[in-house]
């Protein structure tokens, strides 16, 4: 008795893993992307806030 | 533009300090007393309140959230006001926040002592507190947000992001896990049942170590360790891409907390995947700190302060590259019910979070104080102390982990069990014994650290208004040159608010969505029945024993754990437990297979006196379940307020269950004649062992559990 079967009868149930993983990837990435895409004066300038 | 003149609150800083102070000496105290009653249960006193049950939640609850509590509000309240450039929105709310925060600890400690308590780990304030909490921390999210918008720098820092990360995190947290339903003003049951019940905690569970625990504390990382280090963040870029995977990524991992239980498989897989995930941004988080130090390491050298940072820093990559790998299935059969999770999340407690906080009031106090720190000499001996106080509690833990679960799992050549539970208990005896050492010593370190900062403050005056300057936020803000959307979000509080709730909600919702669905697909075990009246009043004086703390219901799929408790736990078994029981440490052994097994008068000897019964236990003993009688006046009501979360008891059972119940605690008072033991048979341990006779007797019972839905 696995439970498993249980899941199973959620309809399109292992559409939920798929869509976590794509999801957080996919965001993970852009967030990347962006971080990476924005100007390093304006990065180091925040970077000093706290030292002002 | 002609600069404001405004001044920053630094006593409110002061009180937080203080606060923090106080009750980490507490919540230690009451740890080194867990920890020294595993070694010598005489310890317990044979007095309710100070038995194990009870002085652990009181320590775990004093260390999160009176210790790191007070800890986050501490540097909170001294960042938030010089990265705003503003004071505090309102000193009124500050100080309700404070004397209202100190009055919920207040409240806590009396109640869990006292045996209140909903059973739920790291939940189990009831249900008046928790509407307490909720309102204090309303509180301090205005005020704070508050600040935030009148504030004079238009860029909120990265630590600010994580304040505001945390504080709409911990609010959804604390709100969906303490749903319970009241049964009198100190008694409630939780709104979930079994499985529901389980995945909701652990939801909670783990993300209050996120964002409780960690967010707040990175946020501190980012403004302190900067400011003691005199340079930036080695990585602005980083930050962003930690602050943001982190949150999101957090919030998914919370079913490795239930691996090999009765949750089903694909919620136990999404958790070790989002659990491994988390090393990328936490070691990143990681990095950025130690990295901010380079080209100062002869400075850490010097300073104390920077000492406590790196092994902070260090202990933080410890645990989460840890964690992730308790959540591989192999590795938690064996760390799961061991000592070595408590090892690891000390790791994060004495190492994370309390170096982290000790860092921060060395390098805080002398400047709201204007006065050097008293004693260098005595931090640099505090660090020292402290960090061998780590290593001495860990070490052994992770040792004696190994060794709980390799004793348990060896079979004799014959194929039965080797080792009684008991002959682990003793084995790991001397290891339970450094631990406490370790634990002596972390201790002995915050009480020099008690003493120099007395020093400290002697010698010098609290600026309690310490006078700033800075021009006031232009109406109309044009951005220099070409800007980009997380400037755009950098600078607006309230966006941020939302999208961190969003980002958090997906995950929330992608997790908890299936569990509410589950109700209608775990199997009902047509031979599960509800517990009788007598059952479940012996079921909350479990809860109010807190025999959780030291004994699971769950009995794993494992050779050696069904050769050793019986068959392996069903989702099916707990749908009428509010709240469920599973447990996450097996100092005694699993009892979800326990009915039956013993007679009536073994399981009455063996709380008055356990060693008799079983040599070599730890357990204390509980003799005033023999002088205090079982209340009855409040069964009724249980009833009802079962049959209002849905269990079927029959309409009007109510008034006629205390009947049944004066029934069953005759059968078992004559049942404990014939063995020549005298009661009246209104000792509350009656209904506890009608209770422990009760457990998992529905499966055991059934000779073919007739299974509906079940396509087996």
């Amino acid at each position: 008795m696995k439970f498993i079967h249980y899941l199973k009868t959620i309809a399109g149930v292992e559409i939920y893993p798929l869509v976590g993983i794509l999801l957080c990837g996919s965001f993970f990435i852009g967030v990347v992307i962006y971080a990476y895409a924005s100007p390093k004066k304006s990065m180091e300038g925040k970077a000093l806030l706290p030292l002002d | 533009m002609t600069p404001d003149k405004f001044y920053y609150d630094n006593k409110i800083v002061k009180y937080f300090a203080y606060a923090t102070l106080f009750w980490g000496v507490i919540g230690m105290i009451a740890g080194l007393l867990a920890a020294l009653q595993l070694i010598y249960p005489q310890l317990n006193f044979n007095f309710a309140p100070t038995t194990f049950g009870r002085v652990r939640p009181v320590h775990t609850n004093a260390v999160i959230f009176a210790f790191v509590g007070n800890g986050i509000f501490t540097g909170v309240y001294y960042s938030l006001q010089r990265l705003c450039k503003a004071r505090m929105y309102s000193d009124r709310l500050s100080y309700i926040h404070f004397w209202g925060w100190q009055s919920i600890i207040v409240a806590a400690a009396v109640t869990l002592l006292a045996g209140f308590t909903t059973g739920k780990e790291y939940a189990e304030l009831e249900w008046p507190i928790d509407i307490a909490i909720t309102l204090i921390w309303l509180v301090f999210g205005y005020n704070m947000f508050a600040t935030i918008i009148k504030r004079r720098e238009r860029q909120l820092y990265v630590a600010i992001w994580f304040f505001i990360g945390t504080w709409v995190t911990v609010a959804l947290l604390h709100v969906v896990n303490s749903f319970e339903l009241p049964v009198s003003f100190l008694k409630s049951y939780s709104f979930y049942a079994g499985v529901q019940d389980a995945l909701v905690q652990w939801w909670y569970g783990h993300n209050a170590v996120a964002f409780f625990l960690t967010t707040p504390y990175l946020g501190l990382m980012y403004y302190f360790v900067p400011k003691a280090a005199n340079r930036p963040v080695y990585s602005y870029r980083w930050s962003i891409i930690h602050f943001w995977a982190l949150i999101f990524l957090y919030i998914w991992a919370g079913p490795h907390h239930l691996l090999y239980t009765a949750l089903p498989d694909w919620a136990q897989s999404l958790g070790t995947v989002f659990s491994l995930m988390l090393i990328l941004p936490s070691w990143g988080g990681m990095l950025n700190g130690l990295m901010t130090l380079r080209g100062a390491w002869d400075k850490v050298r010097e300073e104390p302060v920077l000492k406590f940072f790196v092994v902070a820093l260090t202990c933080y990559g410890m645990a989460t590259l840890e964690g992730p790998l308790l959540s591989l299935k192999n590795i938690n059969a064996i760390s799961h019910f061991t000592d070595w999770t408590i090892a690891h999340v000390h790791v994060g407690a004495l190492g994370w979070n309390g170096f982290l906080t000790f860092g921060m009031l060395y390098w805080l106090l002398p400047k709201i104080f204007r006065t050097p720190l008293y004693s260098k000499k005595l931090a640099g001996t505090h660090f020292w102390i402290g960090t061998l106080g780590i290593i001495l509690y860990a070490v052994p833990l992770y040792w004696a982990g190994f060794e709980h679960a390799i004793m348990m799992q060896s079979f004799t050549p014959e194929g039965t069990l080797q080792n009684q539970f008991t002959d682990m208990s003793k084995a790991i005896w001397g290891l339970h014994a450094f631990r406490a050492l370790g634990g002596t010593l972390y201790l002995a370190g915050v009480f020099i650290m008690l003493y120099n900062v007395y020093k400290t403050v002697k010698a010098g005056k609290l600026v309690a208004n310490e006078p700033a300057e800075a021009p006031p936020l232009e109406k109309t803000f044009v951005p220099v040159a070409k800007s980009h959307w997380h400037s755009w979000i950098e600078r607006r509080p309230m966006k941020m608010l939302v999208l961190s709730l969003i980002v958090v909600g997906i995950g929330g919702i992608v997790e908890l969505v299936p569990t509410f669905l589950i109700k209608s697909n775990v199997p009902t075990i047509s031979s599960v029945k509800p517990y009788t009246p007598l059952e479940l009043q012996g079921r909350d004086i479990y809860l109010r024993e807190g025999c959780y703390n030291c004994h699971s219901q769950m009995v794993r799929p494992f050779r050696d754990e069904v050769a050793r408790y019986g068959e392996y736990s069903k989702a099916g078994e707990f749908i009428y437990d509010h709240p469920f029981q599973w447990g996450s440490k097996r100092t005694g052994p699993d009892l979800a297979r326990e009915g039956g097994k013993y007679p009536n008068s073994w399981h009455y000897n063996h709380f008055l006196d356990p060693p008799v019964m079983t040599e070599g236990s730890v357990m204390p003993p509980y003799p005033w379940l023999f002088d205090n009688n079982l209340d009855t006046s409040t069964t009724a009501s249980k009833i009802r307020a079962m049959q209002t979360l849905g269990v079927p008891y029959p309409a009007g059972y109510d008034r006629v269950a205390n009947q049944d119940l004066v029934k069953q605690a005759t059968a078992i008072r004559q049942d404990l004649e014939t063995a020549k033991i005298h009661t009246s048979g209104n000792e509350e341990v009656i209904a506890l062992i009608a209770y422990i006779q009760r457990m998992g007797m529905d499966i055991k019972g059934a000779t073919a559990p007739a299974l509906k839905n079940d396509k087996k």
